[in-house]
């Protein structure tokens, strides 16, 4: 193909000229120019200024084998033509600066021939916070579970990600907001994420033993069912009534250690106490959420918490919850440590729990083996962890706060004791 | 193979290798790679004919050379191979690159069009490369650019391979940098015309950038992407980086993890990092001393990553030297390139600009100071297949059935033909002889697995995709490196999800 490059052959008009370029448009194209002419630059008049008699400049963009060459048919096709009959002939073509000193202070526009793509911008990245509390529960229009099942699917094919791949992947499942999810998927064991909530990965296929039979938690695929029932291993499944969580699946308490190792499950005793176990005291799980350095807190909104709402404030100066608000439309929910000059971050509702003021407490039923938890003190999610590993099932909501299942007394006890939780008990 | 065919001294016999082994895979496949071989040995372009190709056939079936077209292998019979073979790949989710040619090259143009370079043509790259002097160890797109720039000097063929600049344009840059690895692995030396060139240890591994941006804070850090070269290490390969060392983890296919973050003076002056504990071969991972990266959206991730091609209609991020904003600025108010964002990379004269898009195809009469900025920029089709959204298995491999992507086209020209052809069973699922492009997409259910061929066409110009679907029971698990999990920490315990372990100190 011969080499062209693209030139300009200057004009001159009396009248609008862009209303001659708009005249002439549909020439172009009838008459295949527009494969020489890619683009027509218009000087625009400002009357007020004019010098010229209402006379101003246009300039036609050519491309050919040399500037001041005017292919044929652009020869014979436009230059004919009335508009195009005051060619500045003191100058047989121009570059882009010379236009530019041509028209001086005025602008002009740019009429471009040929197909285009409309410019587009890629969508900013859709930004939920990973460590936004549930809020209100929502009214699921139906069943979810086997879509639930399917992100677990999903997710353990995936292995670990970005926060970001979390968000993808649950929204394009037509599933919730995605903070809601994996706090989900993390309290059930099935999930875990950095400190800084930047990165996921799911939890190693694990075997709880309890003693009505062993909850699944962790990787998951639909081989494994398959498999299982090909072992001739009843697998009992149980969806949750609401339907957004993944099926608990749990197997027969029978199955020994060795059988839940050869079927690829990691053998563990009771994960729930575990779990409880190893867990600190409050004040040493604060010490271990991610500190976030290099907050100018003058260049941000504040918020605190008051107990029951956020409430506007101007300068965070003592230890508490904080809200804070960019003039770029995120928030992140902060706690402030006035003794250590640090901000940390977390999980809402853990955050909210270390800013407490009230005394805390829980009711514990032994019998039933219930415990309720109010919902404005809804505790650090990892020791929620642990009461949730207890049943593989997430808590219900009951007069005004949460009832987790198949708790047992010591493990009640424990878990209060580390967060300075008053135990009451009851006989319900 | 030649046992397969070889009927008698003269002739071959096909047709006990035209259809798939037990396992699906192709028996042909063998005399394939033999063709394949054969126009790879052919000599100059000027006799790229039938009667060179078929003595270089017969050359490696063992039959006489002369004589033309084996006896029995009837005219056309190739072709019927190639396209079950092409078939074979779109099947798999891949997209085939082998062409029936024009005339007299009808046929043997298939092998040909699979071989990137021939043997004639490396050789002729060493002695470019010995007669420019060209020791320093510059990466694929560098020297690119350098060969570009004497492409008279080229063979016909690589000429014209370099002018395509369609879907195997990457590949054949990486199949010149491995020549010109070879070369300098072998001391730089002038080539013999007898010489056998040999494969080299090749001492050196390439970085791409790799971006990303928070979400919240807008902080933008660029990591180096270590790319793997040909010889698979077996041992793990470690870097000497900001005075740590630090293992070199894989990643997708062909890549290491991300390393960083890094400097905007290592991005401007580029560096080279000292690879330890590995093979002697392999000394330096080196990040190129370049004037601009184009940093495209990787997959269904929030990261940027160089050295992929940005698709038609696709806006991508140019990570640049100042210097070059007179060319840019030139390529905008020519209506060619259009972006909405500037800003400068902190405490070097570089500047990142955003939401770079090409929006015109009129770039035929364009020249810039910067060749290969115009030559990294300028359009290479006039339309793309895009391929957006739905449920990715990973690593980019399939989709999930019930969750396939948006179809849509953009480019320039304001309708095409689209057809969309279930491979398995050929049928054809979709057709529109005038879909509009740039924001259309295309109704389709993606409910059943298998392979999908998107065709797409307007006078002449033609593009292809193929998607594949998976069903759910197909997914397997991945097992997820230690490194790579998120823990929680709880004293001098590690809990992730159900399982509590004591935390051991990593071994480094």
């Amino acid at each position: 193909m011969t080499e062209v490059t693209r030139w300009y052959m200057g004009f001159r008009y009396k009248g609008d000229p862009e209303a001659l370029v708009e005249k002439i448009s549909p020439y172009l194209y009838r008459e295949n120019l527009t494969e020489y002419i890619p683009i027509i630059r218009t000087e625009k008049i400002d009357k007020k200024r004019d010098t010229r008699g209402g006379e101003c400049y246009f300039f036609v963009a050519i491309e050919s084998e040399k500037p001041g060459s005017v292919p044929e048919p652009v020869q014979r096709k436009l230059l004919p033509l009335e508009g195009f009959k005051k060619l500045i002939k003191e100058k047989p073509f121009f570059t882009l600066e010379e236009i530019r000193g041509m028209v001086g202070k005025s602008e002009y526009s740019v009429t471009e021939y040929g197909s285009r793509i409309p410019y587009r911008t890629r969508e900013p990245h859709p930004h939920f916070d990973p460590f936004a509390g549930n809020g209100p529960p929502s009214i699921q229009p139906e069943n979810q579970t086997a879509t639930y099942d399917k992100l677990l699917y999903i997710l353990s094919a995936w292995g670990t990600g970005s926060w970001y791949t979390f968000s993808k992947l649950s929204t394009e499942l037509g599933l919730g907001e995605p903070s809601h999810i994996i706090r989900k998927l993390i309290l059930l064991g099935h999930l875990e994420r950095s400190s800084d909530g930047k990165r996921w990965s799911i939890a190693p296929a694990v075997a709880s033993y309890q003693e009505d039979g062993y909850v699944l938690c962790g990787q998951r695929s639909s081989q494994d069912l398959l498999r299982l029932k090909n072992d001739g291993i009843e697998v009992r499944q149980s969806r949750h009534p609401l339907g957004h969580i993944p099926t608990r699946l749990r197997l027969p308490p029978q199955l020994t250690r060795q059988e839940i190792t050869s079927l690829g499950w990691i053998w563990v005793e009771d994960a729930s106490w575990q779990l409880a176990q190893h867990l600190p005291d409050l004040a040493g799980w604060r010490d271990s959420l991610e500190p976030l350095p290099g907050i100018v807190p003058s260049l941000y909104q504040w918020q605190r918490w008051e107990g029951d709402r956020f409430v506007d404030c101007t300068i965070p100066d003592k230890t508490g919850l904080y809200q804070m608000d960019s003039d770029g439309g995120w928030r992140k929910t902060l706690f402030y440590d006035t003794e250590a000059e640090t901000w940390r971050q977390g999980d809402w509702y853990g955050l909210r729990f270390l800013a407490l003021q009230e005394k805390r407490y829980a009711n514990y039923a032994p019998q039933s083996e219930k415990l309720w938890i109010p919902q404005i003190q809804r505790w650090p999610q990892i020791y929620e962890r642990a009461l949730v590993l207890a049943s593989g099932l997430l808590p219900e909501r009951s007069q005004g706060g949460l009832v987790y299942s198949a708790v047992s007394g010591k493990l009640a006890q424990t878990l209060a004791d580390k967060l300075s939780v008053t135990l009451e008990r009851s006989h319900a | 193979m030649r046992r397969q065919v070889v009927t008698d001294e003269e002739g071959i016999d096909l047709t006990g290798i035209d259809y798939p082994d037990t396992n699906g895979v192709p028996r042909y496949l063998s005399f394939l790679a033999l063709t394949v071989l054969a126009a790879n040995r052919m000599a100059e372009d000027t006799e790229v004919s039938q009667s060179n190709y078929f003595r270089r056939l017969r050359e490696a079936l063992n039959l006489p050379l002369d004589g033309g077209r084996p006896r029995g292998m009837r005219e056309g019979a190739e072709a019927d191979l190639w396209e079950q073979w092409c078939k074979w790949l779109r099947r798999q989710g891949f997209q085939p690159t082998a062409k029936e040619g024009e005339g007299s090259r009808k046929y043997i143009s298939y092998p040909i069009s699979q071989t990137l370079l021939r043997d004639h043509d490396r050789k002729r790259l060493w002695r470019l490369f010995h007669q420019s002097g060209w020791c320093t160890p510059w990466d694929s797109e560098t020297l690119g650019g350098h060969v570009r720039q004497e492409v008279a000097k080229l063979p016909t063929h690589l000429r014209e391979l370099l002018k395509e600049r369609g879907q195997r344009y990457r590949p054949l840059l990486e199949a010149i940098h491995e020549t010109y690895m070879d070369w300098i692995g072998a001391g730089s030396p002038a080539p013999q015309e007898s010489q056998a060139l040999s494969r080299q240890q090749v001492p050196y591994l390439y970085a791409e950038l790799y971006r990303y941006e928070d979400p919240v804070m807008g902080d933008v850090d660029y990591y180096l992407y270590p790319k793997r070269n040909r010889q698979r290490a077996t041992f793990t390969l470690k870097v000497d980086f900001n005075g740590q060392t630090y293992s070199l983890q894989e990643d997708q296919p062909g890549w290491y993890c991300p390393l960083g973050p890094i400097s905007g003076a290592e991005i401007d002056q580029g560096r080279q990092y000292t690879l330890v504990g590995g093979s002697e071969a392999l000394q330096k991972l080196i990040l190129p001393n370049r004037d601009f990266w184009i940093l495209v959206a990787q997959g269904d991730s929030d990261t940027e990553v160089s050295g992929r091609t940005p698709e038609l209609g696709t806006p991508f991020i140019l990570c640049c030297r100042k210097s070059l904003m007179g060319d840019l600025n030139l390529l905008r108010q020519e209506q060619l390139l259009r972006w909405e964002d500037e800003r400068d990379l902190e405490g070097v004269p570089w500047v990142e600009l955003r939401q770079c898009m090409v929006i015109s195809g009129a770039w035929r009469g364009i020249h810039l100071k910067c060749k290969a900025l115009l030559d990294a920029l300028r359009p290479s089709s006039k339309m793309a297949i895009h391929l957006s959204g739905g449920l990715k298995a990973p690593h980019d491999t399939a989709w999930l059935a019930g969750y396939g992507p948006q179809v849509s086209v953009y480019g320039f020209l304001p309708k095409v033909e689209i057809t969309v052809t279930r491979l398995d069973d050929d049928q054809e699922i979709h057709h529109n002889r005038e879909m509009e492009t740039n924001g259309s997409r295309l109704p389709l259910n993606w409910n059943q697995p298998g392979s999908y061929l998107i065709e797409v066409r307007h006078e002449g110009e033609a593009s292809e995709k193929v998607v594949r679907l998976i069903s759910w029971e197909d997914l397997q698990a991945r097992k997820v490196p230690q490194q790579d999990q998120c823990t929680s920490s709880a004293g001098t315990h590690r809990i992730s999800g159900a399982l509590i372990q004591v935390t051991q100190e990593d071994v480094p």
